[in-house]
């Protein structure tokens, strides 16, 4: 068979309405089964996701079974309890469970990326993990402790080698991606993200301190003029300088938030390549990505959450719309590896101990 | 009976346009360009439908199909669960999902409002004074080392009010075991605090800002209320609860969009918080009443502590706070 290796669209074809649904419905049995019914959701959840993710004519597929994952979920579900009750009656044991957590960190990591892409498929072939637990001890508990040691200058760094982690060890069948980016982008991406930071210091100090120094100089001249000044109005304009710059700066934090996910999203899209040969382009605008992030709190918080389901079906559109597949060979090619099963303990662990360990999605 | 499907054999990425031959009972027959498969009905899989995703059809050996539509064939196919059958219905139809929300936003409201305080009631009570009492001495020493400092008051006035109102409390009809302190904070200025287990905090600006004893009974009062109806266990009990009632909603906690949930969570709790403090003033008006102390002091001090008080009434502005409006909590007092 020939194929044309001109680029092929990622798309996502879920609306909000039908995932609306979904979500509903899932709240509603997770609430009437006390939260037993969680893995059944979690699946019907990534199975819509999935389902809907398109390229090159065929949809993505979540295999996993909601009984193994409940398994898991139980597990953790057991170890928090014994934490929260050890803790409460032996205080001071939260630093020894705080070590065993730092030591299960990377065994979790690879355990639930190991779990996610098994259980991801296309055009009935199965993602692998080949990541092992020294490798990961090596990178976050390593190079993690030596992110305060460095003041974080090796923060960057860090990124680069978890991204690189979870990357190069990831396979499609028997075929493995890499990442051909090196540290330097990063360092890149962060040193913008520390000069918009100073640049916009600068610039609240340029522009608030005249305005400052002009009301101060308005006080005095009034007060050698002998008018009163109402105390109240002062007392709010003294007060609303704190809290104007108090939002500017949250503002500043957050734009700067989304610069580095939207960078470092496109970085590491357009440097992944399957079998050396094929490629992703990913085009995320960083203005776009502010704007659906910024109007989906809002909407969010205004619709008391009912709108979450719309929120999220637009975010992952966009995310697929800017995603290109750049085949460099021919996609019926790849092949299958041996099965090996995972069990879902690593994953619940990350999501009931409330980690992001992130992923390549 | 034959139907078109696209095939992979679950060995390579390649796609093959095949058809399903249902001519055989309880057999299939997939014929793919040269291959051709026998398998036992029963041995296939169907995924469970979810929303408009194309089902698919798995094989014993681990190949599979995509179909566009199941309905077709589903007579010849093992029997899927009932209950996700239903529950993709009440998924996929308006009219379904739209009564499965109703029904949730009654759920939660219930939940919230009802249901989670009265539980937290019951576990309070049931909860042994000896944590309360762990509870509380930290939290004092968390108090003492961030917002407190040294009381400048006298030790003979501290001495005198502690006993005063160490006499007062003996009149109530208490369980806990009681203790006050005085402290100053410039961070706080004028509050009493109530920590669970009978520690009662007054801070030097509120005794110095009281006009008489009597307003600082009434505010005694009004903390042994939070103590006897146990509100910071409650408080966090229910706070707790709500939490993660938010994590069910939002699923996915490491989403920025995420954030946008707080706002009603805040809400939610703060709202528990003005029925804690509408609680307690509840129980300082019925012991100054019993006790024919006038509620006057009190409302004095009350309306000084408002620094913003006025006698509108602004009812956004209510939803966002901790306490009930100083308007109401002084009509309250005025009616009795």
């Amino acid at each position: 068979m020939i194929e044309s290796h001109s680029p092929k669209d990622f798309s996502f074809t879920g609306t909000a309405t039908e995932f609306f649904g979904i979500w509903i419905v899932n709240i509603l049995l997770t609430i009437l089964t006390l939260g037993i019914y969680t893995p059944w959701a979690k699946v019907r959840t990534n199975r819509y996701f999935y389902g809907h993710t398109h390229v090159a004519g065929f949809n993505f597929d979540y295999l996993a079974s909601p009984i193994t994952i409940l398994k898991g979920y139980l597990i953790a579900v057991a170890l928090f309890i014994i934490y929260i009750v050890v803790s409460t009656f032996a205080p001071g044991s939260e630093i020894i469970f705080f070590l065993l957590l730092m030591i299960a960190l990377p065994f979790i990591v690879v355990r639930a990326m190991a779990f996610r892409l098994r259980n991801t498929a296309y055009r009935n072939l199965r993602f692998r993990f080949y990541g092992k637990y020294g490798q990961a001890a090596g990178i976050y508990l390593g190079l993690g402790i030596l992110i305060p040691l460095t003041l974080g200058l090796i923060f960057p760094y860090f990124v680069y080698r978890t991204n690189k982690f979870l990357i190069a060890n990831a396979g499609y069948g028997k075929s493995r991606f890499s990442l051909q980016s090196g540290a330097g982008a990063f360092y890149k991406i962060y040193l913008i993200a520390l000069g918009i930071l100073i640049g916009a210091g600068i610039v609240v100090a340029v522009v608030m301190m005249p305005v400052m120094m002009q009301m101060q100089a308005a006080i005095e001249q009034a007060n050698q003029s002998g008018v009163e000044l109402d105390p109240e109005a002062m007392g709010a304009a003294m007060a609303g300088m704190p809290v104007l710059i108090y939002f500017l700066m949250l503002l500043l934090y957050f734009g700067v938030f989304i610069y580095l996910r939207t960078a470092i999203a496109n970085l590491v899209w357009n440097n992944v390549t399957l079998d050396g040969g094929h490629k992703f382009e990913s085009s995320l605008k960083l203005g776009r990505m502010a704007w659906i992030i910024f109007s989906n709190i809002i909407v969010i918080a205004l619709s008391l959450g009912l709108m979450i389901p719309w929120s999220r079906v637009r975010m992952v559109r966009y995310r697929m719309e800017t995603l290109n597949l750049i085949p460099g060979g021919d996609l019926d090619a790849f092949i299958a590896a041996k099965a090996e099963e995972e069990s879902a303990f690593g994953e619940e662990m990350g999501d009931v101990f409330d980690m992001d360990i992130g992923g390549i999605g | 009976m034959n139907v078109e499907v696209i095939w992979h054999d679950g060995k390579t990425s390649r796609a093959y346009e095949a058809s399903l031959d249902f001519s055989e009972t309880g057999f299939v027959r997939l014929t793919a360009e040269n291959l051709s498969f026998r398998y036992e009905i029963k041995e296939l899989r169907s995924t469970e439908p979810v929303g408009k995703i194309k089902p698919k059809l798995y094989f014993p050996d681990g190949s599979s199909c995509e179909l566009s539509d199941l309905s077709a064939i589903s007579a010849y196919l093992p029997k899927s669960s009932r209950l996700f059958e239903f529950i993709h219905r009440c998924e996929s139809k308006f009219i379904y999902a739209a009564g499965v929300a109703v029904l949730s936003i009654g759920v939660f409201y219930v939940l919230i409002f009802y249901a989670v305080p009265e539980m937290a009631r019951q576990v309070a009570n049931q909860l042994p004074p000896l944590l309360e009492k762990s509870l509380g001495g930290e939290l004092l020493e968390t108090l003492d080392r961030i917002v407190f400092e040294e009381s400048s008051l006298s030790e003979d006035r501290q001495a005198n009010l502690s006993s005063k109102f160490l006499k007062t409390i003996e009149v109530m009809d208490t369980t806990a075991e009681y203790q006050i302190l005085f402290r100053s904070s410039p961070k706080m200025g004028a509050n009493a605090l109530a920590l669970p287990s009978g520690i009662i905090i007054f801070t030097d600006e509120i005794v110095e800002l009281a006009k008489s004893d009597d307003a600082l009974i009434g505010v005694l009062a009004h903390e042994v209320g939070h103590i006897e109806h146990h509100h910071s266990i409650r408080h966090v009990l229910q706070d707790s609860v709500v939490a993660l009632l938010l994590v069910t909603i939002t699923g996915d906690i490491s989403s920025i969009s995420s954030i946008g949930a707080a706002l009603p969570t805040l809400m939610v709790q703060l709202k528990f918080s003005r029925e804690f403090e509408a609680e307690a003033d509840d129980f300082a008006i019925r012991y100054l009443i019993q006790n024919n102390i006038s509620t006057e002091p009190l409302l004095e001090l009350l309306k000084s502590l408002d620094a913003e008080y006025s006698e509108e009434d602004s009812t956004v502005s209510n939803y966002f706070s901790s306490h009930p409006a100083t308007i109401e909590r002084i009509k309250k007092l005025k009616r009795r």
